[in-house]
């Protein structure tokens, strides 16, 4: 764009104003001037005609026209007369202030711009006796007005010229002034907040620039704050996610560049749910806030270290090589679990299980890094919690974590691809087995190959990668949409669900439109969690366990025994059928205590108004065992095999 | 041969005198006389004796009745002074005038110029001083300051006239003429001079615009007064048509050149002095 210059449009404008004014005033002084003399002139050339007239009559009644040559030449003398003649009666100049015209006929009046006639006839009763012709120069008067005209034009273009430089000069003060701004906004364009305008005086301009300055201050704090908060965690002040992803990178380029060794750690606090859970969102907060405190004592300067969600924590060791990456590693985890968080006079411990992921130049990209320092996270849980896990090539752990990762993709397209099907396995009264059995529906996935795959092989998966709850959603489905299909209905239909499906508000209203929109009978569904998943999560269990059964809905605890949990929860939790886990039924020939177990959990059931369910029930004596202890019903291989559950 | 050279340009001559006289038409012969219809010019002048612009407002009606009555235009002039008019007299540049007796003596009648009227109440002239001089008769004037007019003028007749009445010669006062009488009555009214010399009828005239200023000293008897000329070239049907006229006004008498041989007389005894 071309940029022009404003002082240049001031002073044309000035320029151009003074122009039209001055020329205004020069027309109107000068027209004044020149009407003025013009009257002037006129009075004179009345008084000149007036006298000239009464002596050329005198001359003209006695033809002494010698007489009057003195005064015609006199009145000649005057610039603005230029020529005086009398003619007589014929028209015959008689007398002139130039001789040379007389005798000769009086001269006919041409217009001419620097002339004109003034003509006296003279008569008496005798009739015309002559006429007295002036001509009257205004080449004078024209003269005066053009040289005054010249004048007022010089004196007016000089006065322009000057007021033009003034105005260049005060324009070119005003801009650079404004250019001084117009910098400084170009400056703050390309992000450079710490400059500042340097304009001096207090008039509008100065005030201004300043601010403009107060302006660029705060929006420079704004923006050093937004930036923060691009970069940083709210809540504990440390980085963000994107900005350890940011540094990563730069990490991962050296380290391919050069060679450096660097190292990732990624940490994810154990026992954090329990202070959530219990004391609430502030007690959580303020856990985070100090261990951020805490892990960064223990860090070197050149270390980053980030939040990246829930109590999820990334470090970044610069220039560190695997054996320092893990003893860092171990000193956080030893602050951690050294650390006492107090609250409302309640004291928690928490532990961190930390992933070690050393970056070197052949760590493939920032995704990858990540992803192996998760699964080494994972991995240090797995082995127990509160422990250190350094991947490696060909680390087992990790391998296992990738291979679920795998699953990840397939059990996607199953839900798309309408891969995932029922079995079936009948539930049967122990006292009369024949009577209509109940039917607990299992869920397979159907390989690529039409392989059938277990639930043990993906579900795994599945609750990792937070999958679990579709997949249960998928079975609600399948089993309602069975109950709606066919004739062949159980008594009862059971339903396994995960601890995030319980756990999922989203879940029940799933579970209440389903059987709504279907029309089935609540009744009908019995859905079931395990004992474990149950205690894990007792608020989350409780509370849908009682949503549901409202709704009509039975519900089971699964593998009861298992968990080695305590009868009180049977208390707490109102349930319809207790399955008891099937290890100790599996056993129970060969071991009398887990036989006593299974008698013991049966009467406590009984005693809490439960029903008791015996699982892996794969022969006739262990069912004949579990008719004598008086469990109620039975599931196993010996009542029914698992079958395909065939839809329309 | 000369008689041979001179027999043609004789023939010549006679031929040419042939042929012209045969060619040349009367009228192209006969002259415009003054005032005349084939005339292109007639002016009617009068003697300057009272300022120029009241001459024009009087005479001018003159002027104009004979432009009717010689169904011609007749333009009015006049003279600045009594010596201009008489020059232009003597040069016949006007067709009619009216002029004193003085000047029809010294310089109309020379001149050719035939009187056709004159007014009928005879001309006096005074000698007049302030009211409150000490000249109280034509004898006090001895070694006083007289102005009089030029000495072709009726005025200066009839001064010297009485003048000599009273046995005072020029050498026995100062003689201080005067352009108009007008002109006179200032002198004295300022003082510049004793007495002055007055036709009466001017006097008359003066005396309303002066009253009580002047008084009168000497008056002398009784003379012809202004006359009517005309040119002498003028057609005697022209010159009786307008006599015809001027005598139809009252006061105005048939003029005949004797009537003024006074004023000749007294030229006489002027010329002897």
């Amino acid at each position: 764009m071309v940029v022009r210059s404003l002082k240049l449009h001031i002073a044309a404008t000035i320029f151009l104003l003074e122009l039209i004014m001055l020329s205004l005033v020069l027309w109107q002084t000068q027209s004044a001037s020149f009407e003025k003399s013009e009257q002037a002139l006129e009075k004179s050339d009345k008084v000149i005609s007036e006298l000239l007239s009464e002596v050329s009559h005198t001359a003209l009644l006695t033809t002494e026209f010698d007489t009057l040559q003195p005064f015609f030449l006199r009145a000649a003398e005057n610039p603005h007369v230029d020529l005086v003649y009398l003619a007589d009666h014929r028209d015959i100049i008689v007398a002139s202030s130039d001789t040379r015209f007389i005798g000769s006929s009086a001269i006919a009046a041409v217009e001419h711009k620097d002339f004109y006639w003034r003509s006296t006839s003279m008569s008496n009763a005798s009739g015309e006796i002559g006429a007295l012709y002036i001509r009257f120069s205004i080449r004078e008067l024209n003269d005066a007005f053009l040289s005054s005209l010249q004048l007022g034009i010089t004196i007016g273009l000089s006065s322009m010229l000057i007021i033009a430089f003034v105005s260049l000069f005060m324009g070119t003060i005003l801009t650079r002034r404004l250019k001084s701004l117009t910098e400084h906004a170009r400056k703050m364009a390309s992000g450079d907040l710490d400059h500042r305008v340097d304009i001096s005086g207090n008039d509008e301009i100065a005030e201004l620039g300043d601010t403009l300055n107060t302006m660029t201050y705060k929006l420079g704090s704004s923006f050093s704050q937004m930036e923060h908060m691009a970069y940083h965690d709210g809540l504990t002040g440390l980085a963000n996610r994107h900005e350890l992803h940011k540094r990563l990178n730069t990490a991962l380029k050296s380290a391919r560049r050069f060679d450096q060794l660097h190292a990732l750690l990624y940490l994810d606090l154990d026992q954090f749910k329990v202070v959530n859970d219990t004391c609430g969102h502030d007690a959580g907060d303020a856990l985070l806030t100090q261990l951020a405190t805490v892990l960064t004592k223990q860090l070197r300067p050149q270390d980053t270290i980030a939040r990246l969600g829930g109590d999820e924590f990334g470090v970044l060791l610069e220039n560190c090589h695997s054996e320092e990456a893990m003893r860092i590693a171990e000193k956080l985890r030893i602050s951690v679990e050294k650390f006492r968080f107090n609250w409302s006079g309640k004291f928690f411990t928490v532990g961190v299980s930390i992933g070690v992921m050393p970056i070197t130049i052949n760590s493939q990209n920032l995704k990858q890094i990540l992803s192996t320092a998760d699964m080494a996270c994972y991995a240090a849980k797995e082995k127990g919690r509160n422990t250190v896990h350094l991947a490696k090539e060909d680390d087992e752990a990790l391998n296992l974590r990738v291979d679920e990762m795998n699953w990840v993709p397939r059990i996607h397209a199953a839900l798309e691809q309408d891969r995932l099907v029922l079995y079936f396995q009948h539930i049967a009264k122990t006292t009369n087995p024949d009577q209509r059995p109940f039917r607990e529906y299992l869920v397979r996935l159907i390989d690529d190959n039409n392989g059938v795959i277990l639930p043990s092989v993906f579900l795994t998966a599945a609750e990792r990668f937070g999958l679990i709850t579709l997949i249960d959603r998928k079975v609600v489905q399948l089993v309602i949409k069975h109950l709606q299909q066919t004739q062949d209905t159980p008594e009862l239909a059971f339903i396994n669900l995960s601890a995030k499906s319980i756990m999922d508000a989203a879940f029940y209203d799933f579970v209440a439109r389903e059987l709504k929109r279907s029309r089935i009978n609540p009744e009908s569904i019995c859905f079931e969690i395990t004992e474990t998943v149950a205690i894990d999560n007792f608020d989350a269990a409780l509370e849908f366990i009682q949503k549901v059964r409202r709704l009509g809905c039975k519900f089971a605890l699964d593998d009861f025994g298992s968990g080695m949990s305590s009868f009180t929860y049977l208390k707490m939790l109102t349930v319809d059928f207790v399955k008891i886990d099937g290890s100790f039924v599996l056993n129970m020939l060969d071991n009398k205590v887990d036989e006593s177990i299974i008698a013991a959990i049966n009467q406590i059931v009984h005693e809490a108004g439960f029903l008791s369910i015996g699982e892996f029930v794969e022969t006739e004596e262990h069912l004949k065992h579990l008719q004598e202890i008086g469990l109620d019903y039975v599931q196993g291989y010996a009542i029914h095999t698992h079958e395909l559950l065939k839809t329309a | 041969m000369p008689g041979f050279q001179l027999l043609p340009t004789t023939i010549l001559r006679i031929l040419t005198t042939l042929i012209l006289s045969v060619s040349w038409p009367a009228s192209w012969a006969e002259q415009a006389t003054p005032c005349s219809e084939a005339s292109t010019r007639c002016t009617f002048a009068v003697f300057p004796h009272t300022n120029i612009r009241q001459l024009e407002e009087t005479y001018t009606a003159i002027a104009e009745d004979f432009s009717i009555l010689l169904d011609i235009n007749v333009r009015f002039l006049t003279a600045s002074s009594m010596q201009r008019f008489a020059d232009h007299v003597e040069a016949l540049d006007y067709d009619i005038a009216l002029i004193g007796p003085g000047q029809y003596v010294t310089s109309a009648a020379p001149a050719g110029y035939i009187p056709i009227a004159k007014v009928a109440k005879p001309l006096t002239y005074e000698l007049v001083v302030n009211n409150k001089s000490p000249i109280k008769s034509i004898a006090d004037i001895k070694g006083k300051r007289l102005g009089t007019m030029a000495q072709y003028t009726g005025t200066y007749f009839g001064t010297t006239i009485l003048l000599q009445e009273a046995d005072l010669n020029p050498g026995d006062y100062t003689d201080r003429p005067f352009r108009s009488q007008g002109s006179c009555a200032q002198a004295l009214a300022a003082g510049i001079v004793d007495v002055c010399s007055f036709a009466s009828p001017i006097f008359s005239l003066i005396k309303l615009q002066l009253p009580n200023k002047f008084r009168s000293i000497a008056i002398s008897k009784e003379n012809p007064g202004s006359v009517y000329i005309t040119h002498p070239e003028m057609s005697p049907e022209t010159r009786r048509i307008l006599q015809e006229h001027l005598l139809e006004s009252s006061g105005i008498i048939v003029a005949e050149d004797q009537d003024f041989d006074p004023y000749r007389q007294l030229e006489h005894i002027k010329a002897t002095h």
